[in-house]
């Protein structure tokens, strides 16, 4: 019994592991920094481009850090929003579900307001859920807005958060979630094993005593009385990651906020 | 015209007319009712009636002079158990307490039965089913298998009353259906509310009842269903090479549990026949027993007894169709043993796919 519980542990092990090995494995990854809205001295576009390069290389995935002073006189097709000039942006740049990201922050967007915006694809959609996206907005508009520092300190903190967020990660209290969720299986399981063992209880009817055709129903009637609704309201964090298509195909996920 | 007051099936409140809706509105919870409603409403509330539970208990005659000669009774010492045997059958062990101290008394008392199912099956076939009993069950001890001895095994003609019996039902549920639907922002659950009357009648043919207090109402009712079909009159020598058990509980004491019965089972029936809601619940029942009649009849039942970590295990067969019944005792260190395998397995597998769902 336990040595084939050992095997059955190997041989799971072993399919995971197989299920591991990256399938793309010969997939070069890039990085783009574009300051199109002249953010940047030399010297920080030189420190930020090797940032993100580190980021891209770190976690297999494309990624461009991208500022424009609006969403006119792109060299690419768009339907006008800032979400779909970030797609198209990056389906342009490394094609259509690849994995990546851009981080797009346009001064003047189609609502003329200055807009951070991050668009994921491939693998990245999931790696970036909407939470932690929304907490990396929260972080660099609150913490390092750069109406008081600097676009570059903006930006960089930026990176930085993505560096924390994009490699694959498990919150650790998944763990004793697991195990219980584990336990209540087992629970179950053991609890049908020990049914087994119990066979002596009471009759709840006399159903093996009803006289065949005896039963005869004289009146019957189904009267409606009133009804009532309720309603709750939707959830609306699922915790996971949206997902939207691009103008041009492309499955993408991400979101942005003006400040 | 006498003045009627409806009750608000919702909140019980007095209903009162509203002219702007021409509905009849409980000022107290808001509901609006249609007067016909009330009215169909009100009539099955009119139906209402008690239980009516009698019986005719006139069961088992008295047994002659040469049937009684021919019984001997023996009377344990320990429990106080006393079963009846003929002449020819010697017991040397107690079948309910296992002691060896019993006492042999010329028969005496008590009621003949009416019916008899003779047994159909042997000692060996009680055997055999004890063997299968313990087969494929992962969490009992090894051990208790292993060394599985049966103390004893002793058949054994249980007193049963039996009732027959037609009941009249007057049951009214209330039950719901549902709708939902959702818009962006809400879900909605629309609940519907029915008064459901239904009334009939239904048949019960020999219910049984075990008489005797030493055979454990549980064990005796998990062997059932006996066939009645194959009962025949009473003969004492159905009883050579096997032992009866005395009534020890009368017929009038016995009602009780057929009554609990026999009701449960008229309202399953009735329920079944309320069909496309949600959830039915019953709201009220009045079950009406008429032409009841009351017999006594043995049953027959193999009972085994066995000892494993001086804790009794007691087993027991339907002598004529071969159910084997008997609780059996779990091995508890093997229990947590796989309960804690399979926890620490889901659990690295559910954690180990929320790693996968990140990688791939």
């Amino acid at each position: 019994m336990t040595k084939r519980i050992i095997s059955l542990i190997f041989v799971l092990l072993l399919a995971v592991s197989v299920a591991l090995v990256p399938a793309s494995a010969e997939t070069t990854y890039r990085a783009v920094l574009d300051d199109s809205a002249n953010l940047l001295s030399t010297e920080e576009e030189t420190a930020l481009a090797d940032m993100i390069a580190q980021v891209s290389a770190k976690n297999k995935c494309n990624i461009a850090f991208v500022t424009v002073n609006d969403l006119y006189g792109a060299n690419f097709s768009h339907n006008g929003t800032t979400q779909d000039y970030a797609d198209m942006y990056y389906e342009t740049n490394f094609g259509k579900n690849t994995d990546g990201l851009v981080a797009l922050l346009v001064l003047s967007d189609e609502y003329g307001k200055r807009t951070m915006y991050f668009s994921t694809s491939g693998k990245c959609i999931k790696r970036l859920s909407d939470s932690e996206r929304e907490s990396i907005l929260d972080d660099i508009i609150d913490n390092h807005n750069p109406d008081r520092t600097s676009y570059y300190e903006f930006l960089y903190a930026a990176a930085l958060d993505l560096q924390e967020v994009l490699p694959p990660h498990v919150k650790w209290y998944m763990i004793p979630l697991s195990l219980l969720i584990g336990f209540g299986i087992a629970m179950i399981i053991m609890m049908i094993l020990r049914g087994q063992l119990k066979s002596v209880k009471m009759e709840r009817g006399a159903v093996n005593y009803v006289r065949p055709g005896s039963m005869n129903v004289t009146a019957s009637r189904d009267t409606y009385l009133y009804s009532t609704i309720s309603r709750t309201a939707r959830p609306k964090d699922s915790g996971g990651s949206s997902s939207h298509t691009s103008s041009g195909g492309g499955t993408h996920g991400g979101g942005g906020r003006s400040f | 015209m006498a003045v009627h007051e409806y009750k608000c099936p919702c909140c019980s409140g007095a209903l009162a007319f509203d002219s702007t809706v021409q509905k009849m509105k409980c000022p107290f919870c808001d509901t609006e009712f249609e007067v016909e409603t009330l009215k169909a409403y009100d009539e099955d509330l009119q139906n209402e009636g008690t239980d009516n539970l009698d019986w005719d208990t006139n069961a088992g005659t008295q047994w002659t002079v040469d049937e009684a000669t021919g019984l001997r009774s023996y009377v344990c010492q320990s429990c106080g158990g006393e079963i009846v045997g003929d002449e020819n059958t010697a017991a040397t062990e107690c079948p309910f307490c296992g002691n060896h101290a019993i006492m042999m008394q010329q028969f005496s008392g008590s009621l003949k039965p009416d019916y008899v199912i003779p047994f159909k099956l042997d000692k060996e076939a009680a055997k055999a089913q004890y063997k299968k009993h313990l087969m494929g069950k992962f969490l009992l001890p090894k051990v208790f298998k292993d060394e599985n001895h049966i103390d004893e095994i002793k058949g054994i003609y249980v007193p049963f009353w039996l009732f027959d019996s037609n009941a009249d039902a007057d049951i009214r549920f209330r039950a719901t259906r549902t709708r939902s639907w959702s818009d962006s922002d809400y879900n909605y659950v629309q609940t519907s509310y029915f008064s459901i009357y239904r009334a009939g009648y239904i048949g019960f043919d020999h219910v049984p009842v075990d008489g005797s207090t030493r055979m454990a109402d549980d064990l005796m009712e998990s062997v059932e269903p006996f066939n009645f079909s194959e009962a025949v009159d009473f003969q004492t020598a159905y009883l050579s090479g096997y032992f009866a058990d005395k009534y020890d509980v009368t017929a009038e004491d016995s009602i009780g549990r057929a009554n609990e019965r026999i009701k449960n089972s008229t309202e399953d029936a009735f329920r079944n026949t309320v069909q496309g809601y949600a959830t039915v619940t019953p709201e009220y029942s009045s079950v009406r027993l008429h032409d009841g009649k009351t017999k006594y009849a043995f049953y027959p039942v193999w009972l085994l007894n066995t000892t494993y970590k001086d804790e009794k295990f007691t087993f027991a067969m339907n002598g004529q169709t071969g159910k084997f019944v008997g609780n059996l005792p779990t091995d508890r260190g093997k229990f947590w043993k796989f309960a804690g395998l399979i926890t620490v397995i889901a659990g690295a597998v559910i954690y180990g796919g929320m790693w996968l769902a990140q990688l791939l």
